[in-house]
């Protein structure tokens, strides 16, 4: 076949090509066999797509589940924004728009202090080449040392970055107080935690002890609480940091999952916070599969799940619960969500009146904004 | 699909539904979500992406509705939503390259329940006719579907797929060729 011709072929078909053109195409056609069997063979083809490709046949309430379940999407979005699925394509752009802040805070910080410093290009020096200025005769030392000495801005930070035996007095006992301070706030935290919590608090105060002697940040402001930095590791998700609670939230109800064509069989291990509500109020992958669709399927399923709560000294408390989701390659199809044996549950809450969780689904307290799903099983 | 004898019309709805009216949105609902879900099942053809990306679809137009155009069909709107919505999923896809779309028959099976029963002849073919789309590249299946299925002018595929009408010719006839090789048993010798 004329290689032209061929290459016009579905322009043909289509309807796309110019009236010359198509005249001549068919021209070309009437006499060529070959051409003539091509045409018609693709003409079937287009026929046979048409008439016979369709979607597997669904059942007639499906369609009510699907709107409905649309529906329930939206809530959510509306709901929880921030429990959107796992995108890990905007993770670098979030990373690389953080990183960007912090160096445009420390050069402003740098900047802004080096300003205020008379003789900034000392202060500037390498620690090490400090603390070898300590060791010099202690008259030309002193002398030094008075120079460099910097008046801490009223209201602010006593910043420095000598050693500590080079710090006028005023300044090193603010210095030893924070310090201290902050000891004191770390030892509370060591008190409060328990297991491997403390093992953890512990393991970060001796990192703090090998920083010591430099003389950091003395904050004139009192020192935080260290119940502050529990819950801030809290809230960072650090499950290890947290004790066991006497009984372990349980998945109620879960969606069902839909089936994946999957290489290999894979899990993805999850955190889920559970609420006193029941819901996971933040969901995390712990360990990926390895495949971003699958994680993103089963962070999806978590987050629509009902749990019921943990249970602390007969109090609704809030915790995480580590759960794996198992896809399997044969089937494609996930297995049950099922709960990890090493649980880790956070901190205490004060417990609701009543056992049952509170409803906060639209879909489920009845309330919503939303029609009620009408028997609707078809498109008109 | 579109808007039943002595029911509003979609412009009506649409006027509604930007006024906030949620029940108003809902029949708009009903009215496309089976056209919705064929037209991304064609394109995906796997159940549970084309069920998402009908979700979807229906989502961000409910997100967006305020600033639809009134001078195009509502289906349309949507269509190019999913349309969207598809080329989005394939291009993740294509940079992930970790999962391939099913090339068998949905297999979820609560849903599976065929309202008639086919001749054995009839699900070869249309087992064997899932098979081949499946095998075509996602951008020859896309530029297929949109023109065979959906009927779009080269044109509006063109637009749609923000690709020169070359492109569109050169897709449409590689993904007609394969095809061909692959049904030969059902096409005239």
């Amino acid at each position: 076949m004329n290689e032209h011709i061929h290459d016009q072929l579905s322009q043909y078909l289509d309807d796309e090509l110019a009236a010359p053109d198509r005249a001549k195409f068919e021209a070309h056609v009437a006499s060529c066999a070959e051409c003539r069997r091509e045409v018609e063979q693709l003409k079937a083809l287009d026929q046979l797509v048409k008439s016979k490709d369709a979607p597997p046949k669904l059942a007639a309430d499906y369609w009510d589940w699907h709107r409905q379940h649309t529906w329930k999407r939206i809530r959510a979005e509306r709901r929880q924004p921030q429990l959107e699925p796992f995108r890990p394509r905007f993770i670098w752009f979030r990373l690389a728009a953080v990183a960007g802040g912090v160096a445009i805070v420390l050069v402003v910080v740098v900047a802004g202090w080096k300003m205020m410093l008379p003789g900034a290009a000392r202060h500037s020096e390498p620690r090490v080449a400090l603390e070898e200025k300590v060791e010099e005769p202690a008259a030309g030392g002193e002398a030094k040392r008075d120079a460099v000495v910097p008046e801490a801005p009223a209201g602010g930070y006593a910043m420095s970055t000598k050693p500590a035996a080079s710090i006028a007095d005023a300044d090193r006992e603010k210095v030893q107080t924070a310090v201290g301070s902050t000891r004191a706030a770390q030892g509370k935290a060591v008190e409060t935690g328990a297991g491997a919590a403390g093992a953890k608090i512990g393991s970060g105060l001796a990192l703090g002890k090998e920083k010591e002697p430099v003389a950091e940040v003395a904050p004139r402001t009192p020192a935080p609480e260290a119940s502050v930095s529990s819950i801030e590791r809290l809230a960072a998700g650090d499950v290890d940091a947290l004790t066991a609670c006497d009984q372990m939230p349980r998945v109620v109800d879960i969606p069902r999952l839909p089936t994946v064509e999957a290489a290999e069989t894979s899990t993805v291990l999850l955190r889920a916070l559970v609420e006193l509500t029941g819901r996971a109020s933040r969901v995390e992958v712990d360990r990926s599969s390895g495949n971003t669709l699958l994680d993103s399927i089963a962070l999806n399923n978590v987050q629509q799940a009902k749990f019921q709560p943990a249970m602390e000294a007969g109090r609704n408390v809030r915790c995480w619960l580590k759960l794996a989701q198992r896809f399997e390659s044969e089937s494609g199809r996930a297995e049950e969500i099922r709960p990890q044996p090493v649980p880790a549950p956070q901190q205490p809450q004060p417990a609701p009146k009543s056992d049952k969780p509170e409803q906060q689904d639209g879909s489920d307290s009845g309330k919503s904004d939303e029609p009620a799903p009408a028997d609707k099983s078809g498109d008109k | 699909m579109g808007e039943p004898q002595g029911s509003a019309s979609d412009l009506e709805l649409i006027r509604k539904a930007k006024l906030g009216d949620t029940a108003a949105f809902d029949e708009l609902m009903t009215r496309y979500t089976q056209s919705i879900y064929r037209l991304c099942y064609s394109m995906c053809r796997n159940h549970a992406d084309a069920e998402d990306m009908s979700q979807d679809t229906f989502i961000r137009a409910y997100r967006a509705i305020a600033r639809y155009d009134e001078q195009y069909r509502f289906y349309t709107w949507l269509h190019k939503i999913a349309v969207n919505l598809c080329i989005n999923r394939f291009n993740k896809l294509k940079r992930e390259r970790t999962v391939q779309l099913t090339e068998d028959e949905d297999s979820s099976g609560w849903q599976d329940v065929p309202d008639e029963r086919p001749s054995p002849g009839d699900e070869d073919l249309r087992r064997d006719l899932d098979r081949a789309i499946v095998q075509l590249p996602e951008e020859q299946r896309l530029v297929f579907v949109l023109r065979v299925k959906e009927e779009l002018s080269y044109n509006e595929i063109s637009k749609m797929l923000k690709i020169p009408i070359g492109t569109v010719m050169s897709r449409l006839n590689r993904a007609r060729g394969r095809l061909k090789e692959l049904l030969k048993d059902y096409l005239p010798v």
